[in-house]
């Protein structure tokens, strides 16, 4: 009796020790990451990487939490509903974070783009046009000339319906003046096998998925200059076609995130980010890391977001 | 280059080999445990696989996906609730077999199939990952969508003798699986603007609500004494008398593992589609199909071969092309990467040590699962020896649980009480709430399958063309056509012979 008293006693000094320590600094608990993408995929591999080197870097561990569905806005909606207590934070991806508000059926709940207060970038994804290894298009010129030649038949694989693949494929249609027929597919695991098969022709995509691939082939890249992951597709530019686009992965938080919070994270991933180790697996998952503060990202994203507009104003697909 | 020095020493290594048998163990609790599956698993499980190399990681990782797909199989035998989407089948004869009062000789077979199955698709992943890896390209939207087809045939011996309620039950689960997102527009049907309902009913949620909730009410309603559940004895040699049975019957593991293996290649498709499709095709090769459904061996060993054999299935394109088979896979691509590997041919050669360890591995990880399995079965069948309230309580309890842990979402809580409601109503009514389970998990893809080969049909100009002219689209359309066939004529000469017997009955009292 008298020995498990002590015992007792001592267990109530110690949690009362734990009660009354001192408000310690940001961060005192684990850090929520949350994926709005399912397992395994390219957000994912993004997250889990931030995850893999943040150790030692941020005190606490990051924890990855997935809010999977409808193409993120599950995940999104969500986040921007969390509690801004600086220890749930978010996988934000754009074009997609501007066109869902922008496009969503009216009367339908969710997220505005607004809500996502920027915390950082951390990669970026330039679009490419692919073809498979065998495919008769041998050049970007070939592809549009035969395209042209055959309005509407020319079969484009891209992932999903007014997405950010959608907006490239808009987007060369406006500067070509070629029709395409577009089949959207639901996943980039689903057009792979759709290019390598010869379901359809090309696949206007993300340059992560033509990494990934195999017996696959670049026509022509959407950067300024010669994307270092594959330096031997031309870019728009050098066909004479001004055309940039890609996709960027960054985090967001909910809005009215404590200050010490943003400021402590925002180091601390630029440190992550820094780290050689960090970005050579970044880039062996096919991305180039490109990380910049939360103001940086900012702009990104009203960058994105007028461009976005001004693409869907021109199909008639915005007022 | 490939070392075989190297790769034993690293696989006989005690930790390494503690480690495998810890994540098998890990796997089998993630597969039991309604709701929870191998593909949270695995992705729980990958932090704690950064420190290691990556050969060992992917075994761990691997070792949990087979563990999971066997894990399922022991609450579809025990309580009639399916551990995973791919082990609903087991529940058809794995429960019936319990209710005997041969549970444990059920789990054994259960164990015995779900390791053969995963050492074929290892052998097959091994040997063939290459000029295998051409299938998962050969199957496109139009077959995606002829193979749900096909696929819904099976209602006709899931409900035999009741094929209208069945084909009512199919129909009532494709229009459920349409709520939510059009999974190629994106626009939202059915989701009464509401946030919850965009993403569509979550299949897992509802399925143990289907399959879970009823099996509870009746244990309720049935009462003391008559609850229909033989008590559990334990009995002596039946280890030895399961596995003589089990080879006797060994060629459902060639027919089983290969529709697994086939179909876990397609992208996509999965060991939930497959071991509905072993099920029934092993039914049709059945000297006695008119067992199936009673507790029969071959009921339990179709579904569990199939499901394990997709796990090496799915890897192949997995490995060999970036392309994941199944959603685990999809899982153990992205920690491929997060490890620094790139899929593709080139990894069998420039990473062959990563490669042979985890394929060598990936056996051992089966052979780990038998001897745990044959340790953990003696604690499962325990289930049974619980009192009908508590197990009663019990269920329910997981139910809530296994639904919320899932995504974190009361909606899914929500969807599996009203499956729980929708199943009883309907097994009171003698539908069954197999079809229904069918068709909410073949929906999506069936809608995918369709819409997509819309737009191709459209670009090719003649949808109609498109649809019934491509080679491998007329074989499943072939395939469809004799399965049904077959159905009706069975179900024409059973009746009639029926009515003969039924005639010399009538007849006889005049003589």
């Amino acid at each position: 009796m008298k020995k498990s008293s002590w015992f007792l006693a001592a267990f109530l000094t110690v949690t009362l020790g734990a009660g009354t320590a001192p408000a310690e600094d940001y961060p005192t608990k684990p850090i929520t990451l949350m994926t709005a993408f399912d397992a395994g995929g390219g957000s994912d591999v993004s997250h889990r990487l931030i995850e893999k080197f943040a150790r030692g870097v941020i005190s606490k561990p990051i924890v990855i939490t997935y809010r999977p569905g409808a193409g993120g806005e599950v995940g999104w909606t969500w986040l921007v509903g969390a509690k801004p207590d600086g220890y749930t934070i978010g996988g934000c991806d754009l074009p997609h974070i501007v066109l869902q508000p922008m496009l969503r059926a009216e009367g339908q709940p969710g997220y505005q783009t607004d809500q996502l207060n920027p915390l950082c970038c951390l990669v970026f994804d330039p679009d490419i046009v692919m073809v498979r290894e065998d495919s008769p298009f041998k050049t970007f010129a070939q592809l549009i000339e035969h395209a042209k030649a055959n309005p509407g038949t020319v079969k484009v694989g891209t992932v999903g319906k007014l997405t950010g693949d959608h907006l490239f494929l808009m987007q060369i249609e406006k500067l070509t003046g070629a029709k395409f027929a577009q089949v959207p597919y639901t996943g980039g695991g689903k057009v792979a096998p759709a290019l390598l098969s010869g379901e359809v022709d090309c696949y206007f995509g993300s340059t992560s998925n033509f990494l990934r691939m195999e017996k696959a082939r670049g026509l022509a890249l959407a950067t300024k200059e010669r994307y270092s992951l594959a330096p031997d597709v031309p870019t728009f530019a050098e066909l004479g076609f001004p055309l940039e686009s890609a996709k960027y992965r960054g985090i967001a938080t909910p809005q009215k995130f404590p200050r010490e919070a943003q400021e402590y994270l925002e180091a601390k991933l630029a440190e992550v980010c820094a780290n050689p180790e960090y970005m050579e697996s970044v880039r062996g998952a096919g991305l180039t890391p490109f990380f910049t503060n939360g103001a940086e990202f900012g702009e990104i994203i009203g960058r994105e977001q007028a461009k976005a507009r001004e693409i869907l104003k021109s199909y008639g697909l915005l007022k | 280059m490939f070392d075989p020095w190297f790769v034993f020493s690293h696989l006989l290594d005690p930790v390494t080999m503690l480690l495998m048998a810890l994540s098998a163990c890990f796997g089998i609790i993630m597969g039991a445990i309604p709701g929870l599956s191998g593909t949270l698993g695995i992705a729980l499980l990958l932090p704690f696989t950064f420190g290691l190399e990556p050969g060992l990681a992917l075994l761990m990782l691997g070792a949990v996906y087979c563990g999971s797909e066997y894990g399922g199989s022991i609450p579809s035998i025990l309580i009639n609730t399916p551990g995973t989407a791919a082990a609903l089948c087991t529940t058809f004869d794995g429960h019936p077999m319990a209710r005997n009062g041969q549970a444990q000789k059920a789990l054994l077979t259960a164990l015995l199939s779900s390791v053969f199955g995963g050492l074929f698709g290892v052998c097959s992943l091994v040997f063939l990952s290459v000029p295998l890896a051409r299938v998962a390209m050969s199957f496109g939207a139009p077959e995606q969508f002829w193979l749900c087809v096909f696929a819904l045939t099976i209602i006709a011996s899931l409900s035999s003798g009741h094929v209208l309620k069945g084909i009512i039950g199919a129909l009532l689960g494709l229009l459920l699986a349409c709520v939510g997102m059009d999974p190629i527009t994106g626009i939202p049907r059915f989701t009464f603007n509401t946030m919850e309902l965009m993403n569509g009913i979550n299949v897992v949620p509802a399925l143990i609500g289907l399959f879970a909730i009823p099996q509870a009410l009746m244990l309720i309603s049935s009462g003391e004494g008559k609850s229909g559940m033989a008590p559990y004895r334990p009995a002596p040699g039946v280890l030895l008398r399961t596995i003589k049975d089990f080879f006797r019957r060994i060629w459902v593991v060639g027919v089983s593992g290969m529709v697994g293996l086939i179909i876990g290649i397609m992208p996509g498709a999965g060991g939930n589609i497959a071991s509905f499709i072993a099920y029934n095709e092993t039914k049709r090769f059945s000297r006695h199909p008119e067992k199936f459904g009673t507790g029969v061996m071959e009921g339990i060993m179709a579904p569990e071969v199939c499901n394990n054999a997709v796990v090496g299935g799915a890897q192949i394109p997995m490995l060999t092309l970036g392309i994941p088979g199944s959603a685990p896979a999809a899982v153990m691509l992205g920690a491929l990467m997060t490890h620094g590997l790139k899929p593709g041919f080139a990894l069998f050669t420039e990473q062959s040590n990563v490669v042979f360890t985890y394929f060598i591995g990936l056996f051992l990880a089966n052979i780990m699962i038998l001897i745990l399995g044959l340790a953990l079965i003696r604690i499962f069948v325990r289930v049974l020896q619980v009192p009908q309230s508590f197990l009663f309580a019990a269920i329910v309890a997981m139910s809530v649980v296994g639904a919320y842990s899932i995504n974190n979402a009361v909606m899914d809580v929500l969807s599996m009480c009203a499956g729980g409601l929708l199943g009883y109503v309907l097994i009171r009514f003698r539908f069954g709430v197999a079809p229904l389970a069918l068709g909410l998990i073949l929906g999506t893809m069936m809608e995918e399958g369709f819409k997509l080969s819309l737009h191709l049909g459209a670009a090719e100009g003649n949808v109609l063309l498109f649809f019934f002219s491509r080679p491998q689209s007329l074989m499943l359309i072939v395939l469809t056509f004799l399965s049904l066939g077959y159905s009706i004529w069975k179900e024409i000469s059973a009746a009639r012979r029926a009515g003969a017997k039924g005639a010399c009955h009538e007849q006889q009292p005049q003589r």
